[in-house]
């Protein structure tokens, strides 16, 4: 173990005709770093090579120590208990309530009975100023308020390692403010990390992290 | 003429590819579930002890009207057959060895398939085209516990308690049937079910429940990630069910004898 949670070198990926290549990461606990693209699809393709979902035709993403591309899928599933996704139009389980979608991580790694969760899950989605009345579904839910149980959803279970996509342009200012000081609060910590995928400039800059800026070629 | 062998030709390869591919990806379930429960906490031990509850009750206890009713009617009509005939000497024959041992395993089975199978191959295919297998995935959370694991349990343990309510409605109906004719034997026609037959009949429920799971599973894990392959997938689901339940009782047939 090196004590990093990502390392990427050399790794760059098509979207259409634009060849974009990250700079080289190296994230250890307790740093937090935004990765700037031209638009949310590329971040959201260099999101899905992060967690391993997909993995790079060129160079190599190392997470939680492990190359990405050699590890095998019991070892990813395993490896990823410490890691919280958050895309910027996350997937939920259709016939549950968004309320349980959220405490689905929590849930499943913690030995804690079924009511703390739900009240710590519901805590956390109170910060994001999300409260639920009533029973409801994933696709009965605003895109803002999908967005923000999938940031809950992931943060809940304060992972290690948080992978967070920029918000789609639907949040108000008020939402806005209040996940900018959720993300802050989390980059400010000593004990986890945190990657954040922006698409958008002024995300970038107002976030307080360091930024790089993933390289675009256009053909 | 040749056109036609070759056309054939080809389906033949075609399907005998597919059902290699089935093989492959019923191995990798089986593998994959059992070995999914490794390093479970106990907050999901307890999510799945409930989802194999939900399974249970909705594989074997919501079918019970429908499977309950056509064990009526196949008990009564049996009875009707008997007493029309004045063939009361086939009793045992017609209870022990056709309706309990064949007809009523068969109807349960036939009853889960439509109800259980097609909706788990849709559920778990809609599922896997909109990337919720994935999202669990990328928490590291594994979708063969998750999601198959409950459902294969929920079915086999819910398959094998229909079979047994369906063979009880069946012994019953045709009991109420031989009732008006006292040369039937009365109330010793229950005495003539051998022993055997119980266990013979939680046997096959349990066997095609793993059937009707395993290939249900398969349909809903396996498809092209398009929701136009959703649909077929839950036809496909259906059919080799039913295709895999009738091999089953053949060769259970074949090994009692």
């Amino acid at each position: 173990m090196t004590g990093s949670l990502f390392h990427c070198e050399g790794v760059s990926f098509q979207h259409g005709a634009a060849t974009i290549t990250l700079p080289k990461i190296d994230v250890a606990a307790g740093t937090s770093i935004a990765i700037r693209f031209e638009t949310i699809d590329q971040a959201h393709l260099a999101a899905r090579l992060i967690v391993g979902f997909d993995v790079p035709a060129v160079g190599t993403i190392t997470l939680f120590d492990r190359d990405t591309r050699k590890t095998e899928r019991s070892v990813a599933l395993r490896a990823r208990r410490a890691l919280g996704y958050a895309a910027s139009q996350p997937a939920f389980l259709s016939t549950v309530p968004l309320p349980e979608n959220v405490v689905i991580p929590l849930r499943d790694r913690s030995p804690r009975g079924e009511d703390d969760v739900m009240r710590e899950s519901t805590a956390f989605l109170a910060k994001l100023g999300v409260v639920f009345e009533g029973r409801v579904l994933p696709q009965q839910a605003s895109p803002a308020i999908r967005y923000l149980c999938g940031v809950a959803r992931a943060l809940a279970p304060n992972p290690a390692l948080a992978v967070v996509e920029e918000p789609p342009a639907v949040l108000t200012a008020a939402q806005s403010t209040t996940l900018r000081a959720v993300l802050d609060e989390r980059a400010r910590r000593t004990d986890a990390a945190m990657i954040l995928l922006v698409a958008d400039t002024l995300t970038g800059e107002k976030l307080s992290c360091p930024c790089v800026a993933a390289t675009v070629r256009h053909q | 003429m040749l056109a036609i062998l070759e056309a054939w030709g080809a389906d033949v390869q075609r399907r005998f590819g597919a059902f290699l591919r089935d093989l492959q990806g019923i191995g990798e379930i089986v593998g994959r579930i059992a070995t999914s429960t490794r390093g479970m906490s106990s907050g999901a031990r307890r999510l799945l002890r409930r989802h194999i509850g939900m399974q249970i009750y909705f594989t074997g206890v919501q079918a019970v009207p429908v499977a309950g009713l056509l064990a009526f009617l196949v008990g009564f009509g049996f009875g009707q057959l008997i007493a029309a005939n004045q063939i009361f000497f086939l009793i045992p024959i017609f209870l022990d060895r056709i309706i309990l041992q064949n007809v009523a395993p068969l109807i349960a089975a036939i009853v889960v398939v439509a109800r259980t199978s097609s909706a788990v191959a849709v559920e778990l295919g809609n599922m896997t085209v909109a990337r919720e297998v994935e999202m669990l995935e990328g928490f590291g959370i594994d979708p063969y516990r998750h999601l198959a694991l409950p459902r294969l349990f929920g079915i086999v343990i819910g398959t094998a308690c229909l079979t047994l309510i369906v063979a009880a409605i069946a012994m019953l109906s045709l009991f109420s049937v031989m009732q008006e004719y006292p040369q039937s034997g009365g109330i010793d026609l229950v005495l003539k079910v051998s022993p055997y037959t119980g266990s013979h009949l939680v046997a096959i429920g349990l066997a095609y429940g793993l059937v009707i799971a395993i290939v249900s599973l398969r349909q809903g894990f396996g498809l092209d990630p398009y929701f136009t392959e959703v649909p077929k997938a839950a036809s496909r689901a259906v059919i080799k069910s039913i295709v895999l339940c009738a091999v089953a009782s053949a060769l259970g047939s074949v090994l009692a004898g």
